[in-house]
């Protein structure tokens, strides 16, 4: 199975932040639309590295990653196969499964 | 009789000659009135800032309010000039100093060439003005004021109108290098919340404030320990948008319209302090979307996981304040409407934990 591993700091930004695209540089909805969804269509699996950024806030995480379900046509059950995730920070995971939880409800 | 003294005389003396000059004056006035020089002159009114500039304490935000509202009366007049009279400060904390300047900066723009700043030379308010890049559009000269005090240097500065988290990261890499204790771990993610949110809902497509000032400020100021102890970082981000409360009225019940009416007429303002508490405890956003409105209540989490520290919002008639230390959390009307919104942070360092090095 190949796995395709992104370096949020390296291929996006140590310092992401925001949420739409006009909010600054580097925020969820381009990170999710440049990055996450090409990655998740073109490869068996993904795993997310977070190791380097600064601890991203919940506009960047939620619309990065529960904007999978909510534009990107995403189920939970299918991106808990082929989504990983890599950080020292242990909340990390447990937050983005939630944001991507709460957005399967809503949908 | 009794006999005047030599000092009682002489103030008798200069009474006569000020009455005897304001007749005069009077006279002329009334003799030209069109031409009177004095209808021509540009006059100063002096604003005299208080001694301590501080936000989160009702009593001094409303002396500084006061300032504010003297400024804007003052500049009213076309031919009126504002100096702001620093001589009289003891303290600047950050809130209240940003609070002032972000301010005194929105006057400064609708109002160029109309406003200086007087302090006294070497002053701690005349190397902040000067350390903060506000020295030039408020005449105060560098000589003599370049800031070198370590209350002035370790204050930083930073506004935008984007949500950079670049320029959060490198106000945060500074402290991580300068000071020998560890920063919180979700410090960054607060603080671009923060200005992620102003960015979001404080300027409304409609609202008066011009478009370049639409903008977030933030002061931080690192507060050396005493021998043992270990620092305090506080942190302060203000907008002068529309408020917290107003940005969540576009989404109240049919009760809280019926209130927020009656309200407009009464003048108590109870509604504001229901909703800030709200959007801090997560019962509400403003687009009524599950999947919005936590960048309050992350801080909110934030704060209660940082032992000593305090957390406080102030936004419309309403001030949120949290201080898990004294178990104490919740929202209080104020009496006079605040611009904009002010979040404030007080947090306590804790030393670095050498295992993780």
């Amino acid at each position: 199975m190949n796995n395709f591993v992104i370096s949020v700091a390296n291929s996006f930004s140590p310092s992401p932040a925001g949420r739409h695209k006009g909010d600054g540089p580097f925020p969820g909805e381009v990170f999710r639309d440049s990055l996450l969804i090409p990655a998740l269509r073109s490869n068996e699996s993904v795993t997310v590295d977070f190791d380097g950024t600064e601890a991203c806030g919940s506009s960047f995480l939620d619309e990065a990653f529960g904007g999978l379900i909510r534009q990107g046509g995403f189920t939970e059950q299918a991106l808990r196969k082929i989504l990983h995730f890599r950080a020292s920070r242990k909340s990390y995971e447990a937050k983005v499964w939630k944001y991507i939880h709460e957005a399967g409800l809503a949908s | 009789m009794k006999r005047l003294s030599d000092k009682r005389k002489n103030w008798l003396d200069l009474k006569c000659d000020q009455d005897q000059r304001r007749s005069e004056q009077l006279a002329r006035q009334q003799r030209h009135p069109k031409n009177s020089k004095n209808s021509l002159r540009n006059t100063t009114v002096i604003v005299s800032i208080p001694a301590k500039l501080v936000a989160e304490l009702e009593t001094h935000r409303l002396k500084l309010l006061d300032v504010v509202h003297q400024m804007s009366r003052a500049l009213q007049n076309p031919r009126t000039r504002v100096k702001l009279d620093f001589s009289k400060v003891e303290r600047m904390f950050p809130g209240g100093t940003l609070m002032l300047l972000a301010l005194v900066q929105l006057h400064v723009e609708l109002y160029p060439g109309r406003i200086k700043a007087s302090c006294p030379p070497g002053s701690l308010p005349a190397q902040l003005l000067r350390h903060f890049g506000f020295g030039e559009a408020l005449g105060i000269p560098l000589q003599g004021n370049s800031p070198r005090h370590p209350d002035v240097i370790n204050w930083e500065y930073l506004t935008d109108e984007w949500a950079d988290g670049a320029k959060v990261s490198a106000l945060l890499g500074k402290y991580r290098e300068l000071i020998n204790a560890e920063l919180p771990d979700d410090l960054y993610a607060v603080l671009t919340e923060g200005i992620t949110n102003v960015r979001h809902w404080a300027y409304p497509t409609n609202c008066d404030v011009p478009h370049s000032m639409r903008r977030w400020w933030m002061f931080s100021r690192y507060v050396e320990p005493p021998k043992g102890g270990l620092g305090n970082l506080f942190i302060a981000i203000y907008d002068i948008g529309v408020g917290i409360p107003e940005t969540l009225s576009a989404k109240l019940k049919l009760t809280e319209k019926v209130v927020e009416v009656v309200e407009k007429v009464t003048g108590s303002h109870h509604l504001d302090k229901t909703l800030l508490a709200q959007a801090v405890d997560h019962k509400r956003s403003s687009t009524g979307q599950t999947n919005r409105g936590k960048g309050l209540p992350e801080m909110k989490e934030f704060i209660q996981n940082t032992e000593g520290g305090r957390l406080y919002i102030v936004s419309g008639h309403a001030q949120y304040s949290c201080v898990p230390a004294e178990n104490y959390s919740g929202a209080q009307k104020c009496h006079i409407a605040f611009p904009g919104t002010l979040i404030l942070w007080s947090l306590p360092l804790k030393e670095k934990d050498e295992h993780h090095e």
